[in-house]
């Protein structure tokens, strides 16, 4: 087995996942601000500051928001490393992407071939990315899934695609768990590293292994469903009282949706 | 792939939204009672299923490794319609319970990942599928993977909000994806094979609602719309995109058709010579997506698994 | 005159891949009555089973149910069916929404559910699970977790696959108690096991299933399973107890263990 041999280290990247959705699970469950607040309340707060951040085409307002977001962060007890590395990686990608443009767009010089509206603009697109994946970062690590999945039933998404999400989610970690139990199995089996071609031979048959089990316990599950009355995923509402932090929220959102319509 | 929140101008991400919708909604009607019987489960396990399969890393020459993607393969097992709304719990997971790719985008992601690849997996693979089944399998996952990146490229390029000219979104993604794709073709092969021969019946001819001879008009008709779309995209692009002046353009292709050479492209200049620039972009796209096919199907032959007992 | 629960006729069933796993089989289960299907490994119990829960289409053949001439999918309120494979049936986010799901799905008001899973919790010894996500918990605790969540629909007939498999020594006493009561209270039980000392713990009736998937005996469980060569046929070792017996050469062999116990005192005492 060769520690370098792409198939084998899929297994690490399978853990790595399930580790994060776990993470996450747990930071959702902590009392913090955004835990308290309504999933529907958060859902359509955090689209909206979204959806408000994503036009600006000045540096200014996504560099605030992107502070906006780390205030909350701090306030609904997101661990921050995790937070910084989840939002600093897309910002990091994107500012590489669009890097070129500070010197292919014309304008004042500022130092060489940079031009103003040219590192103006990769500010712009770079932090507007940021305050974006800072904010569905936010969403994520503050609502269980479960919750988000209420929220979605009740702003009228259809029964089927949310009974089909949460069966998806609520497979996740079966199935990352059956992957690398399956990948390490056969790298066990094997004592030298693998040539190119074996490689791929075995990663086909792997996957169809997979894949078919895969088929095999969706049937079984189907059966399950339909014994126990369907997957017309009623349940029972968790009702929760709106309070002062869905209030809070509410207010934050609305204010910088405000200030954000009537920038000059 | 996977579009984050901040690329894309939100009327854009709004258009495709509904388009998914549109498409989702004639997916599920499709599949008519299918969905609310057991298939929901059926389709969340393989949804999950295609989730934890997409962080299988395959090695390539040069030391990097790609990964499968799936969406042709889940069309060819699963039909297309039941396989858009698989991918779609799929992307729609990525996004909402990993953040790989963004909220408001989300609607753009399902598009390209789950409606664009997924039915013309199996458009290429139902059409090619008479001739020779394990090239239409690998045609499919390659087409499949390219085509949607082309379709990420077009939104965009343009997308104000994500400065590059279409043709050079284009050029970059579609280029680097047309070649990831010969990946996906081969082990999509691949994966079909053993299915093939372990469980035939999963694959046995599921009453075709529609013939190949009109398959092949219809996907015709949608990609030499597409095809004809494109420039007319980039034109108006252009047209729009008043910050930027149009002679500013050429210098922006300039620039990344120097970048592009650096790849081990076909045709690295992604023009011809004496030819209108939009021209010369559609007949080089299409003569290297014909090209990578051919060296595709001859590369992809000496992996299908020899019969010898496992 | 009792009613019957369950009335299979000439039902066949064939897998994809070509496997005939049951042909032109009948079968009927009067209402209150407890049967044991017993077979060895690939005899068709699942098969079966899943076939009278109205959960696969058979090839031909008919159920019906309670003589009403309904469905099983529109009597999902009266039938309940747990698989082999309890990980497969508890699909929700946590034990308690897996217990809750049957009620919710039937409409069932919400303070009544409640009442429902907390009794459960209670008589199943999962009071301490009932947030965990049931894939995290043991064999053991899935099957009696799995085996709540079926009768949280208070059916009239229960269709259980291997029930105790992997249930430990003191928890496969909860499960018994726990059938035992509902049969009293007149539920129609039918149980599958490979495992010929669980039949009389569990039922009055015995279907044995041969490889083929065919009835080779249908009686009451002391003709049945007192026939050691029978058993032996079609793959299945009798219950110790009978075998030892049988072995002494003393007739008229007890199935439980206090039956056996009164046996030896008689003999001592002789
Ligand atoms: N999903 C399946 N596909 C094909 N064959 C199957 C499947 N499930 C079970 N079988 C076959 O059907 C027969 C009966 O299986 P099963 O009902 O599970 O037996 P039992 O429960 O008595 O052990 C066996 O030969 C088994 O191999
Ligand atoms: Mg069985």
């Amino acid at each position: 087995m060769s520690p370098v041999d792409p198939v084998g280290r899929s297994a690490g990247t399978l853990t790595d996942q399930a580790r994060g959705l776990l993470r996450d699970e747990r930071v959702a469950t902590r009392s913090g601000w955004l835990q308290a607040v309504h999933p529907i309340v958060k859902l359509l707060g955090i689209v909206a500051l979204i959806a408000v951040t994503v036009p600006f085409d000045t540096p200014g307002p996504p560099a605030a928001m992107l502070g906006l977001t780390i205030g909350l962060a701090v306030l609904s007890r997101v661990p921050l490393a995790t937070h910084a590395l989840r939002t600093g990686v897309p910002m990091a990608v994107s500012l590489v992407i669009v890097a070129p443009q500070a010197v292919l767009l014309p304008g004042a010089p500022l130092l060489g071939p940079v031009t103003v509206p040219g590192i103006s603009y990769a500010a712009t697109f770079t932090l507007r990315v940021g305050a974006s994946v800072s904010l569905l970062g936010l969403l994520l690590s503050t609502t269980r899934f479960a919750s988000l999945l209420g929220a979605l039933r009740t702003l009228r998404v259809p029964q089927t695609a949310v009974a089909l999400l949460a069966i998806t989610y609520r497979h996740l970690l079966v199935v990352f768990e059956e992957l690398s139990r399956l990948v390490l199995a056969r790298r066990s089996r094997r004592v030298r590293s693998a040539t190119l071609r074996e490689s791929w031979l075995e990663a086909g048959s792997l996957l169809g292994t997979f894949l078919l089990g895969a088929l095999d316990r969706g049937e079984r599950v189907g059966r399950a469903a339909r014994s126990r009355g369907g997957t017309a995923g009623r349940g029972y509402p968790r009702q929760r009282a709106v309070g002062l932090r869905d209030a809070a929220f509410a207010f934050v959102v609305f204010a910088t949706v405000a200030a954000g319509v009537l920038w000059p | 792939m996977h579009i984050p929140d901040g690329y894309l101008d939100l009327w854009i991400a709004a258009l495709v939204g509904l388009a998914s919708i549109a498409v989702l909604a004639i997916a599920v009607r499709r599949s008519a009672g299918a969905l609310d019987g057991p298939r929901a489960p059926l389709l969340g396990v393989t949804a999950a299923a295609i989730f934890a399969a997409q962080m299988l890393n395959l090695p390539i020459p040069g030391g990097t490794s790609v990964h499968f993607v799936g969406g042709a393969f889940a069309a060819i097992l699963l039909g297309p319609h039941l396989a858009a709304l698989a991918m779609t719990a799929v992307v729609a997971i990525q996004a909402l319970v990993f953040g790989d790719g963004g909220l408001v985008v989300l609607g753009g992601n399902v598009f390209s990942m789950a409606v664009v690849e997924v039915y013309v997996g199996y458009a290429v693979y139902r059409v090619v599928r008479p001739y020779h089944k394990p090239a239409a399998v690998f045609a499919a996952g390659w087409a499949g993977i390219s085509v949607a990146a082309l379709t990420a490229a077009i939104m965009l390029g343009a997308s104000e909000a994500f400065a590059y000219e279409v043709t050079t979104v284009l050029a970059i993604m579609g280029g680097w994806h047309i070649l990831l794709g010969i990946a996906e073709g081969a082990i999509t092969l691949l994966a079909y094979e053993f299915v093939a021969e372990t469980r035939p019946d999963l694959l046995a001819d599921r009453s075709p609602t529609i013939d190949s001879r009109r398959l092949l008009r219809r996907g015709t008709a949608v990609v030499g719309g597409l095809v004809v779309l494109s420039p007319a995209f980039a034109w108006g692009a252009q047209q729009v995109n008043y910050t930027e002046p149009l002679e500013h353009a050429a210098a922006t292709t300039g620039a990344t058709a120097h970048a592009v050479r650096t790849l081990p492209s076909l045709l690295p200049d992604y023009g011809i010579a004496g030819v209108d620039p939009y021209v010369g972009t559609l007949v080089s796209g299409l003569v290297g997506a014909t090209l990578v096919l051919v060296i595709g199907w001859l590369a992809g032959r000496p992996l299908i698994p020899d019969s010898e007992p496992r | 005159m009792a009613v019957n629960a369950l009335t299979a006729r000439d039902l066949s069933f064939g897998y994809p891949d070509g496997t005939a796993a049951l042909d032109g089989l009948d079968l009927t289960i009067e209402a209150g009555e407890r049967v044991a299907i017993l077979g060895p490994n690939g005899a068709g119990k699942s098969t079966l089973l899943s076939l009278l829960a109205g959960l696969r289409e058979p090839a031909g053949g008919e159920v019906s149910y309670f003589e009403t001439g309904k469905s099983a999918d529109d009597l999902r309120d009266r039938i309940a069916h747990c698989p082999q494979a309890p990980v497969d049936y508890l699909f929700n986010a946590t034990v308690r929404e897996d217990l809750e799901y049957g009620p919710a799905q039937l409409g069932i008001d919400r303070r009544e559910a409640e009442e429902r899973v907390d009794a459960l919790a209670a008589e199943f010894a999962l009071e301490g699970l009932l947030d965990k996500p049931p894939f995290r918990l043991s064999g053991g605790e899935q099957r009696r977790a799995a085996l709540a969540a079926a009768l949280s629909v208070e059916p009239d007939l229960l269709l259980l696959d291997e029930p105790v498999a992997d249930v430990d020594a003191g928890h496969r006493e909860t499960v018994l108690d726990a059938l035992d009561r509902r049969t009293e209270a007149g539920m129609t039980l039918v149980v599958s096991t490979p495992d010929a000392d669980l039949v009389p713990q569990v039922a009055h009736r015995v279907v044995v299933l041969d490889r083929a998937g065919s009835i080779v005996r249908d009686g009451p469980v002391r003709d049945v399973l007192t026939d050691g060569d029978l058993l032996r046929d079609v793959g299945v070792s009798p219950p110790q107890l009978v075998e030892a017996f049988q072995r002494a050469e003393l007739d008229n062999p007890p199935l439980t263990v206090t039956d056996a116990v009164e046996r030896l005192r008689d003999l001592d005492d002789c």
